[in-house]
């Protein structure tokens, strides 16, 4: 398929009803469409009016008589997406995209930000004619308009099609629902692990806070639940990322508890393990935590 | 009674024995020296909080309870 005779790599959508085209600027006005049926690219012209570059299509060469055509100006190009699949792990669309320089767009090129958060493509990734973007298991992704910008770059923001968690079986559902069962359950026998050692009382107030002090032989912490630990020095908080190998595999609770035994009894251990990633200054008073 | 609670994905799992039973005991040793050769840490507790617990290498058939804290590591 020819695409047209520009030389820098913008991009191109079409499907068998409309195709949209823009420059590399994605200004407004070198943006056009053209409502017609068209049964591939290879038509697209490339012309230069004033100081834009743009596109059109030939109409004679589609067969079409109409010699005024109506342009219609996206920005940015909008191309709906309707093709979702869904195997209860992954959602995958397919897209379609040209780039002026060949048939292919690749990473270095390519772009995908979803409600405005970029997706990283894998090394190499390749988005060809029929490309693929791929969401991860349990990934959240919502998506409404398929669009590209300029530059190699498209977007998707939101569709009305929701899939993979949000349309999942019953079956996967029931699945999912036992798990986070099994995971709170865990987490209620970690909370009463950590009574053990620090009484009801105390544990209603980590309940509340997510927090819990700790003194070790040298300094005092504040160990929160599910966060960095915090080491009070003098002058300063520092932060310290110390936490349970495969700590997913693990209620958050017991994380606690296993930071508290740890720098009460192995507590260079600790110092030594963690990783510093932060400081802040000391505040006039210390948040509440439990065993303060 | 002896009571070995291991940090777990189900909270904790507890292993218990009778010291005068050597059978229950040898099982409770073998999964002590298996987790401490993962990298556990154990401690001998009791009910006067974790402070008080005290840091052990061996297997003990009298500790009472041995609480097994998974390794931690530097994120």
């Amino acid at each position: 398929m020819t695409t047209g005779g520009a030389t820098n790599s913008d991009l191109y959508f079409c499907n068998t009803t409309t195709y949209v085209a823009a420059n590399s600027s994605g200004t407004a006005d070198a943006v056009y469409a053209r409502s017609a049926t068209v049964s591939d690219c290879s038509s697209v012209t490339v012309a230069t009016c004033g100081t834009h570059t743009t596109w059109g299509v030939d109409c004679a060469a589609i067969g079409d008589t109409t010699t005024d055509v109506s342009y219609h100006v996206y920005y940015p190009n909008k191309y709906r997406q309707t093709n979702f699949d869904c195997d209860g792990s992954s959602v995958t669309t397919t897209v379609t995209a040209w780039a002026t320089t060949g048939t292919v767009v690749t990473s270095e090129q390519a772009r995908v930000i979803i409600n405005g958060i970029e997706l990283p493509l894998a090394d190499g990734a390749i988005i060809e004619e029929h490309g693929t973007i791929t969401v991860a298991p349990d990934g959240h992704l919502t998506f409404r308009d398929f669009y590209f910008r300029g530059s190699g770059e498209f977007e998707i923001n939101e569709s009305t099609w929701r899939q993979g968690r949000y349309e999942e079986s019953e079956e996967q559902k029931k699945a999912r629902e036992f798990r986070e069962s099994l995971r709170n359950a865990a987490e209620i026998k970690a909370k009463d692990l950590l009574k053990d050692f620090i009484g009801k009382k105390e544990l209603e107030v980590y309940n509340e806070t997510g927090r819990l002090y700790v003194k070790g032989k040298k300094n005092e912490y504040i160990v929160r639940k599910d966060r960095t630990v915090q080491l009070i020095e003098k002058d300063k908080i520092v932060d310290l990322c110390i936490h349970l190998k495969n700590r997913a595999n693990f209620p958050a609770t017991d994380n606690v508890v296993a930071l508290k035994f740890m720098i009460e009894h192995e507590e260079d251990k600790v110092l030594k393990l963690a990783n510093r990633v932060g400081t802040e200054s000391l505040p006039e008073e210390l948040p509440l935590a439990a065993c303060m | 009674m002896g009571v070995m609670k291991i940090m777990s994905d189900e909270g904790d799992t507890k292993i218990s024995w009778n010291p005068s039973v050597d059978k229950e005991v040898a099982i409770a040793k073998d999964k002590f020296d298996e987790l401490l050769k993962k990298g556990f840490a154990a401690f001998r507790v009791d009910d006067k909080g974790s402070k008080a617990a005290r840091k052990v290498k061996e297997f003990l058939p009298f500790a009472g309870t041995l609480l097994l804290v998974a390794p931690l590591q530097g994120g």
